[in-house]
């Protein structure tokens, strides 16, 4: 065989399909053909390149996250039954973990006091996003969850000298505008990172009315960073998939250390985000992993 | 870049996992039965596919689970049952992608050739950016590229691909080593993008 023609064969070579005498003469060809044997390393690269499929990841982001597949990603999908069918079974598996939730719901630990000395919960219920449609669903909802926050403890630890940490609070811009002492607050689901101090939160804040904005809800975060330095911060908020949402910069690192801001909510899907901190240059210095529920 | 990962949700967003967790760990025969009803429940839907494999996979996910457990992988930050779910299928879909891989035949020492030209294919970054790329190469190099090199990974001979694509055998070798040429070409191209 001249070179030329082993060469097209490679590829029926490698998958062992060829005859025996037609492996043998090729095997004869290759003994003696540093080209041809290059050419055999290039086929088998292309094995490879054609192999692929979607990771394990991928396929569980897209089944239990209801991410957005990329466009390479949805291609593939389209044109690979491998993918698809492997991505079916991952679904059927998460329609089984819904079951299970929903069989488990009535012993389901929600409202459960926490142990105070433990990072609070950042999952914010998508209902309350979604609370400003109707001003009396808005309320009902601001109340209940004012109410698990006043009888659980869930979210609150104290430290003495509250006013502090309430203007902390107070500080935290809102999504609305910041909002001052006198005035009812805005309705900010606030998850703090509990630290020695202790971070006060709506409980025992003084205020007996929650105002929930119509167009928006937000998280209201204290983070508790361990960056060093005071230059100001960039916060990009972004979907686990990568897709920006919004950004701010100018970020400055609270008196006590930490950094606060609000994370507007309203309107996103349920899911999980990501909150990073980049330097002036756009260098990712920090991030931080939140859920929607 | 290497960034500062910091989780401000940790803990107790299942204070109710965490202590599944410990009497698991402690032999708690009610707590094994529960993790060990969820994990066959997550897997349920792989049982076809894994066919005679099956009860072997449950074995080495009840493994996998228990050394994640031990090590304190999980960390509350959802329900253990969704944490359990989640490793389960990462399980499955990583036995599945072992079993039906390409394997090449015995060729003796070209196959070794073979193996190492593939592996050397998948240099670059990380595991997924790996993946990412190639993919990315496979969605532009076309149809009918993609579907030669489909049959040709599938294991089928030139005869029964000639016959199914309806094209003469000689030009279906001609366009299959186009189409390697091509495809490597491609991927030539992205990483040296990537690296820029």
């Amino acid at each position: 065989m001249k070179c030329s023609e082993v060469r097209e064969f490679l590829p029926w070579f490698a998958n062992g399909s060829l005859s025996s005498a037609e492996i043998e003469e090729i095997k004869r060809h290759l003994a003696d053909c540093a080209e041809c044997r290059d050419e055999l390393s290039e086929t088998g690269a292309a094995f490879e390149i054609f192999d692929q499929h979607l990771s394990a990841e991928t396929l569980i982001e897209l089944a239990f996250e209801g991410s957005t597949a990329s466009s390479v990603a949805t291609l593939h999908l389209d044109s690979c039954e491998i993918c698809a069918g492997r991505l079916t079974l991952v679904r059927e598996s998460h329609a089984e973990l819904g079951r299970a939730e929903s069989e488990a719901a009535p012993t389901e630990p929600s409202g459960q006091p926490l142990p105070r000395d433990h990072l609070s919960v950042a999952r914010v219920p998508a209902a309350v996003a979604g609370a400003s449609q109707t001003p009396w669903r808005s309320l009902a909802l601001a109340a209940s969850l004012a109410t698990i926050v006043a009888t659980s403890g869930w979210l609150w630890s104290w430290q003495a000298g509250v006013p502090s940490s309430a203007s902390t609070f107070r500080g935290a811009e809102s999504i609305a505008t910041g909002s001052d002492a006198d005035s009812a607050p805005l309705l900010n689901v606030a998850v703090v990172e509990v630290s020695p101090t202790g971070i006060a939160g709506l409980q025992g804040a003084g205020r007996d009315a929650i105002r929930v904005p119509m167009e928006a809800s937000a998280a209201t975060l204290l983070l508790e960073s361990n960056l060093v330095g005071d230059l100001p911060v960039t916060c990009r908020f972004a979907s686990a998939a990568g897709a920006v949402i919004w950004t701010r910069d100018g970020l400055e690192r609270r008196p006590e250390g930490g950094y606060s801001l609000s994370v507007p909510i309203a309107g996103l899907a349920a899911g999980r985000y990501v909150l990073s901190l980049l330097d002036g240059e756009g260098y990712e210095l920090e991030s931080y992993s939140i859920e929607l529920q | 870049m290497p960034s500062v990962s910091m989780t401000f949700l940790l803990s107790d967003v299942d204070p109710g996992g965490r202590e599944l967790v410990a009497r698991y760990l402690d032999g708690d025969p009610e707590a094994v039965a529960l993790v060990d009803q969820w994990i066959e429940r997550a897997a349920g839907s792989f049982r076809r596919r894994l066919s005679s494999e099956w009860e072997d996979v449950l074995q080495s996910i009840r493994v996998e689970v228990f050394k994640l457990f031990q090590k304190g992988q999980f960390r509350a930050e959802s329900h253990v049952r969704t944490y359990l779910w989640r490793v389960t299928n990462h399980s499955c879909l990583d036995f599945i992608r072992r079993k039906e891989r390409w394997r090449w035949t015995e060729l003796s020492e070209y196959g070794q050739l073979l193996e190492t030209s593939r592996l050397r294919a998948r240099q670059v970054a990380s595991e997924r950016e790996t993946v990412d790329l190639l993919l990315r190469v496979v969605s532009e190099v076309g149809d009918q590229c993609r579907e030669i090199w489909r049959q040709l990974i599938a294991g089928s001979s030139y005869r029964e691909m000639s016959a199914e694509l309806g094209v003469s055998e000689g030009a279906l070798r001609v366009r299959a080593l186009r189409c390697r040429k091509q495809a490597v070409e491609i991927r030539s191209r992205l990483l040296a993008e990537t690296s820029n």
